[in-house]
């Protein structure tokens, strides 16, 4: 090994050790990712539920369009109350266990859309597991800042 | 935590033009780190409002569905 390789790898060794001095990402950043892909999730499970209504797919009765975005807009107001939850944290301060409530309520609505999903096309059911994978992140996001 | 490294980004990029060659990349690195995820809190607010303008505004398109408004083309 050269003088010089030998020099960058421990300046990368240094400044890494730096970074991760200065700790991870803060909960209410955490939170803010993962409430922002969840989001994301969920809006192009939405449009492709959507798609699958104005297409008259025949997987998709009014009855099961009806309680697909029931339980759609029971979890956009859940992803609103996390948001509001990072934005009311405290700088430096973490989350209660309370605060898991609300994700524990996503879990359950997120089931029951994979649920009701049964016999869409790949597609859709593919977006329906985005969701799920997304989340579970979100859920994570906001244990790992449990104290 | 934010104040150290961006300090830390500043006096790198000082001292850029007396470190050795082998050193140039250090602040560029830490401003990566930086711009990684580093955001201020400030920051991170607005960007969780907006989530919630989004959430929102989406939440209101499945209302309309679940009541029956959103007929089929």
């Amino acid at each position: 090994m050269t003088e010089s390789v030998r020099t960058r790898r421990v300046v990368l060794l240094a400044v890494l050790l730096v970074a991760s001095a200065c700790g991870g990402v803060s909960p209410k950043a955490a939170i803010d990712r993962a409430d922002r892909s969840a989001y994301v999730a969920l809006r192009t499970f939405q449009q492709a539920e959507t798609g699958a209504w104005q297409t008259r797919q025949r997987w998709l009765s009014a009855d099961r369009h009806i309680e697909i975005n029931r339980r759609v807009s029971a979890a956009y107001q859940l992803i609103a109350d996390v948001a509001n939850l990072g934005i009311s944290l405290p700088p430096g301060s973490h989350f209660t266990v309370d605060d898991l409530a609300a994700l524990a309520k996503l879990t359950q609505v997120v089931a029951d859309i994979l649920q009701l999903t049964k016999g869409a096309p790949p597609a859709v059911q593919q977006q329906a597991a985005v969701l799920e994978g997304k989340a579970d992140a979100l859920k994570v996001a906001v244990a790992g800042g449990v104290r | 935590m934010k104040v150290h490294l961006q300090h830390l980004a500043a006096l790198a990029t000082a001292l850029q033009p007396f470190m050795a060659p082998q050193l140039v990349g250090v602040p560029q690195l830490l401003g990566a780190l930086i711009g990684a995820g580093l955001l201020t809190d400030a920051q991170i607010d607005d960007h969780l409002r907006e989530t919630i303008a989004l959430a929102l505004t989406a939440k209101a398109e499945a209302d309309r569905a679940v009541r029956g408004e959103d007929p089929q083309s």
